[in-house]
């Protein structure tokens, strides 16, 4: 079970878009990061087609944001354990 | 007659030649290109060929002179100097000159200084570009392409002292043509700044120009870098791949206020010729350019495990508990997951070098 809330899945795909990220770009960076997760899993989390757990979500949060940290903006895609 | 523009026509090209006691004047006219330059070498042959001690090739009359032309050059003075006979150059333009002067035919032949025609429209130049581009071609036949735009556009644009391109691969700005290592080191501070004309240029897909970088205030931490290189304008001008931005051709200057309208136009039409380069090569990724980038991304993923198992190991965490402390970490101190995970791995290694160290 997820505590992950709707509108933060809805998020990661306009996040994605944002970051200027494909989304085979996107999976390649989730697969680095130690992803388990197939690329049309991925696409599906983003499009909120399927729900990811709480570690795929913060993953993929954490592979945009490093993105986003590459154009000197700070973490703004939420992680599960945020506070 | 052949209507002007239909493949195979010659359109205004003209050889005439003279003969005097002993030299022999080639005069051209027109565009020397891939369907001209036949015709010109056949020509510079016949009368080489007759023995002259001099030729004089004047190309005052030369609207355009690709690669092609400049090979004709070169296998005339291969073929005169063994008998000592010499080349002399009339009416070259100065970006002819310069084109003699980057692949050393000028210190071969001659050169006089006569009437300089107007210079050749850089347009035309690259036009030869994209039709050697114009299919699905791999990185280092693009990169070779964009790398020969550099030195057209610095050529051409007399206020740029440095020039680049940036480009968006796999979802990271690098530097795949630079003019000279101050501009490559230019990219790289802004690459890891995250911030500065180039990455906005090819993040937004529009020109950000800093006229002058001391009254600059957008680029705070790249700022100072560029100044203390000595640089005080950039003009970065994205290049768009299907439309949309996939990087930036970038131009420095230590002259503040350098680039004026005029620079700014060639700007865009560079940018215009590197996107086509661009768009007409992206039929997808080569293949070893992608085995190499998983490869890498496979390395990754076993450094990043192994921090986890550290982690697992030293704090007695669950899998995914590990992964969320080192993701903490990373984030808290401003890294990379792989930086993070990278020294956790190193820091082991160290620990199991100290002396007096029992483990196994």
């Amino acid at each position: 079970m997820t505590t992950v809330p709707e509108h933060a899945v809805d998020a990661l795909d306009r996040a994605r878009t944002d970051a200027q990220l494909t989304h085979g770009e996107l999976f390649l960076r989730y697969f680095e990061l130690g992803g388990m997760s197939s690329a049309l899993q991925v696409e599906a989390f983003c499009y909120g087609a399927l729900e990811p757990s709480d570690h795929d979500h913060d993953i993929i949060a954490h592979a945009i944001n490093e993105r986003f940290s590459e154009f000197g903006q700070n973490h703004p895609i939420a992680y599960s354990d945020d506070p | 007659m052949t209507p002007p523009g239909n493949p195979g026509s010659l359109g205004d090209f003209e050889v005439a030649v003279r003969y005097s006691e002993k030299a022999a004047v080639v005069a051209v006219r027109g565009e020397v290109d891939l369907i001209t330059v036949p015709h010109l070498a056949g020509v510079i042959d016949a009368v080489v060929d007759r023995g002259p001690t001099t030729v004089v090739l004047d190309v005052g009359g030369v609207t355009f002179m690709g690669a092609g032309g400049l090979g004709v050059i070169a296998s005339a003075l291969r073929r005169l100097e063994p008998g000592g006979g010499r080349l002399v150059l009339r009416g070259s333009s100065p970006f002819l000159r310069r084109l003699l002067g980057i692949t050393g035919l000028d210190t071969v032949s001659e050169i006089e200084d006569t009437v300089a025609p107007p210079d050749v429209l850089p347009a035309a130049l690259t036009q030869e570009l994209v039709r050697a581009t114009a299919f699905p071609a791999d990185t280092d036949v693009v990169d070779s392409a964009l790398r020969l735009v550099v030195a057209l556009a610095q050529m051409v644009v007399q206020h740029a002292d440095g020039i680049s391109i940036s480009l968006n691969r796999h979802g990271r700005l690098a530097t795949v043509a630079a003019s000279d290592q101050t501009v490559s080191s230019m990219d790289a501070e802004q690459y890891e700044a995250g911030e500065g004309p180039c990455v906005d240029a090819a993040t937004n897909g529009r020109s950000f120009h800093a006229v002058s970088l001391s009254d600059e205030t957008r680029w705070p931490d790249f700022t100072p870098k560029a100044l203390g290189l000595g640089i005080n304008a950039i003009l970065s001008t994205p290049l768009l791949m299907e439309g949309r931005p996939a990087g930036a051709i970038n131009m420095y200057s230590r002259t503040t206020r350098a680039f004026a309208g005029h620079d700014q136009q060639l700007a865009s039409a560079f940018a215009t010729e590197a996107s086509l380069i661009l768009t007409h090569a992206s039929a997808g990724p080569a293949e070893e350019d992608l085995t190499a980038r998983l490869t890498d991304s496979l390395r990754i993923r076993q450094v990043i495990a192994q921090a986890q198992g550290i982690v697992m190991c030293r704090e007695g965490a669950g899998a995914e508990e590990a992964y969320a402390a080192l993701r903490h970490m990373a984030v808290s101190q401003g890294r990379t997951f792989t930086e993070l995970a990278t020294e956790v791995v190193a820091s082991v290694r160290r620990q199991g070098r100290e002396p007096g160290d029992h483990r196994a």
